[in-house]
């Protein structure tokens, strides 16, 4: 199925929002921005804040259950994008990302899931130092 | 609500293509195995709450979409520099 370019569909919804609001562009800032935007398609006044993970916490890992991959009709991890979400309600200083519910998309068929990992390491808000810039990991 | 006695191997459905099978009893501790369509979003329920009310707390308002495009153009500006 070819899907439009970066619109993503989260088909079962994401929890917490209504479940028609099920579509979703996602929008880089910058080729070298550990940033995206998470914008609703349906609803312009939803936006999620959304950071490549692995560009804060260098050792975040999880394995994805036969599950996911089956409802996101995934052969291989190529076609796999990962993103957490950042809640910066209390602005960027005072910033938390959930690790606990990375957001997975499916790039080669546009299909997108919040799951919930079984991880004890991993918190709903972890406390995002963005004072740290990314790219001194960049070099790795 | 609707309370039913299975025993292990045993299963229920919900709706035409949802079921629910009972994998294995030990102790206090039941194995589910569930079968359900990819649009049915299937959370355990203490963390389905929590992460509810997480993703409505984290839609964007509109100075942290600023903070953060603030933010993007200044790393972008000190690394052409």
């Amino acid at each position: 199925m070819p899907k439009d370019k970066n619109i993503y569909t989260f088909t079962a919804g994401l929890p917490g929002l209504p479940t028609e609001l099920n579509k979703f562009e996602l929008v880089s800032l910058a080729s070298d921005s550990p940033f995206f935007f998470l914008q609703s398609v349906q609803d312009e006044t939803v936006c999620f804040i959304l950071v490549n993970p692995f560009m804060f916490f260098t050792d975040y890992e999880f394995e994805i259950t036969n599950d996911v991959t089956e409802v996101m009709d995934m052969n291989a991890s190529e076609q796999l994008a990962v993103f957490c979400i950042v809640n910066a309600g209390k602005g960027l200083k005072d910033a938390t990302v959930n690790l606990l519910a990375p957001v997975i998309l499916n790039v080669a068929t546009g299909k997108a899931r919040q799951v919930v990992l079984v991880d004890k390491r991993y918190t709903i808000r972890h406390p995002l130092s963005v004072n740290k810039p990314p790219s001194e990991k960049e070099d790795k | 609500m609707l309370v039913l006695t299975r025993k292990k191997g045993q299963s229920i459905n919900i709706g035409n293509d949802i079921r629910v099978v009972l994998l294995d009893v030990t102790g206090d501790t039941v194995r589910i195995g569930l079968d359900a369509p990819s649009d049915v979003a299937i959370y355990r329920s203490e963390i389905f709450q929590t992460l509810r009310r997480e993703n409505r707390e984290a839609v964007a308002n509109l100075n942290a979409i600023s903070e953060i495009e603030n933010l993007v153009k200044i790393s972008h500006k000190d690394r052409k520099s």
